[in-house]
């Protein structure tokens, strides 16, 4: 789905840090969205949490920085880390090129899968909330 | 335009050049764009035809020329189009501090209300934040998180003889974390009793200064020199060269500031820090605000001797003479393309020494070489002397 010139695969889960998680059986896929890494510009290095490390739903878990804005990765889901997607240690543009599929974070093992993804937004709830965003980002 | 801002010395500094364009041979700027617009000279010059229009015979005679909006916004450009480097005032026959001239036309088109607009979230992310990043103060020590095996106190003791003060981009950046945490990995295996502020640490000021915002400065280092002095610590280390160059210079304290370098070179020669050999070949870059703006050239290189097994291949352009990598003097917030322009001719310099490693003693050097080199797909190594000194610690 497109929302005011951005991408949402219909697939996803949204946090509203503008993260991504793709839930597959007991494992998630986790990513930042069209409209983060748009507004972000082009990402120059990402530091993704470590394999192993359990992470918090909302809380932050990395960072990343593009030129001169930074930024922290929030975890959409608790869980612990499964793997991380190691071509954006030398290609962090991906994520601006790919920010679905190549630039792919991490993959996490969800902890409250059921409790937690109420959470979180379908597309079909995006929209106002983008729109709400980008009124936010104007007025900074 | 009002003057307030500049100093008497510096009003006779604009009258004393005599635009004989020292300057233009060793200005980065002037170097990539070849403008006389956006040169030393040409500043001054635009300057000197500013006040004569205001002060000069015929405004006495007929009154001031109102400087039209279009006149004020290209002066405007003029002025902050530059890293503040300081090489046009080391090259000064006539010895114009132009580095302070530079900040001083900020503040006066600060005042005036001509300053590019990126300014105000930066001025907005420090005041309320306390850093450059604009993201919770509280979250300055992410960094230290991510290294493991920490102590309780996590190095926030109430009290402690040395201060590190971090700064801002080593704090937030991720790609130079690795900085603070080499920097106390070295202080921890030499036993150095230190403490960090935490989120007691604001913003040294220095970006506020540099875009003309002296007076909203003023608040950021009252709060550190007080939060400083109340750790009871008589000594403040600074990996960032700018945070050190402002300590020295705006805050006038009774603290003893030394950069890494400095510190480092004496627990090498204290015996608290030794090195095994390991064969590398590297160039080192000083930082502005290191070494022009400091007068530190010679401590990163005496470590870099005590190592053995390194080798030190000066670049073209080195010491006093050495070229900003065009990180400098905010330019990268409002002119990017710049900016990047003199980091490429920074990067061909470092190729030219064949040397496998770039080293230097700056965040924001390594972040703006890297992230050049990693745009133009060159597989170039830079690294923090922190880090150099950790990898070859015995």
């Amino acid at each position: 789905m497109e929302i005011e010139g951005y991408q949402f695969p219909d697939d996803l889960y949204y946090h509203k840090e503008h993260f991504w998680a793709k839930v597959d059986g007991n494992s998630v896929t986790v990513g930042t969205t069209d409209f983060a890494q748009k507004l972000a510009g082009e990402i120059v290095y990402v530091e993704l949490p470590s394999v192993g490390r359990s992470v918090e739903q909302d809380k932050p878990c990395g960072s990343m920085e593009s030129g001169k804005w930074v930024g922290r990765i929030y975890a959409p889901l608790s869980g612990k880390v499964e793997s991380i997607n190691e071509a954006l240690e030398d290609s962090p543009e991906l994520i601006n090129q790919s920010p679905y599929d190549k630039g792919w974070m991490f993959k996490m093992t969800p902890s409250k899968l059921e409790e937690e993804l109420g959470k979180l937004m379908k597309v079909g709830d995006l929209e106002g909330f983008i729109k709400s965003e980008m009124e936010r980002i104007k007025k900074k | 335009m009002k003057l307030s801002r500049l100093t008497p010395r510096q009003i006779l500094e604009i009258d004393a050049c005599t635009r004989c364009g020292e300057c233009l041979r060793y200005c980065p700027i002037y170097i990539e764009r070849e403008e006389e617009a956006i040169n030393p000279r040409g500043k001054i010059q635009a300057i000197k035809r500013f006040i004569r229009s205001q002060y000069g015979i015929w405004a006495k005679i007929f009154g001031p020329k109102k400087l039209s909006e279009d006149q004020l916004k290209k002066f405007s450009e003029m002025v902050y189009r530059c890293t503040l480097c300081g090489e046009c005032g080391m090259v000064c026959p006539v010895s114009i501090h132009s580095k302070e001239l530079w900040i001083g036309l900020r503040e006066v088109l600060v005042e005036l209300g001509y300053y590019p607009k990126e300014f105000d979230t930066l001025k907005k992310n420090v005041l309320t934040e306390h850093n450059i990043s604009g993201l919770d103060n509280e979250g300055r020590i992410e960094w230290l998180e991510a290294m493991g095996d920490l102590p309780e106190h996590r190095y926030q003791k109430e009290k402690a003889e040395v201060i590190y003060f971090v700064g801002c981009v080593a704090s937030y950046f991720p790609m130079v974390h690795k900085i603070p945490q080499g920097m106390v990995h070295i202080m921890r295996r030499a036993q150095v009793d230190f403490a960090l502020l935490g989120g007691a640490e604001w913003c040294c000021g220095f970006p506020l200064i540099g875009a003309g915002m002296r007076k909203e400065a003023e608040e950021m280092m009252a709060h550190n020199l007080e939060v400083v002095r109340k750790k009871g610590a008589h000594t403040a280390i600074f990996t960032c060269p700018s945070c050190f160059h402002t300590w020295k210079e705006e805050y006038h304290s009774e603290i003893n500031l030394f950069h890494f370098t400095q510190f480092l070179l004496s627990l090498i020669q204290e015996g608290k820090i030794s090195f095994k050999e390991e064969r590398v070949k590297v160039t080192y870059h000083d930082p502005c605000d290191l070494g022009r703006a400091s007068g530190l050239y010679d401590p990163p290189r005496a470590i870099l001797r005590a190592m053995p097994g390194v080798e030190l291949v000066e670049m073209k352009d080195h010491g006093p003479y050495c070229k900003c990598c065009g990180g400098g003097g905010n330019l990268e917030m409002i002119d990017p393309e710049l900016s990047a322009a003199l980091a490429r001719e920074k990067i061909k310099q470092i190729q030219e020494t064949g040397a496998e490693v770039v080293v230097t003693s700056c965040q924001q050097c390594i972040r703006t070489i890297m992230t050049t080199a990693r745009r133009m797909k060159i597989p170039i190594k830079a690294l923090n002397l922190t880090e150099l000194v950790l990898k070859h610690m015995k």
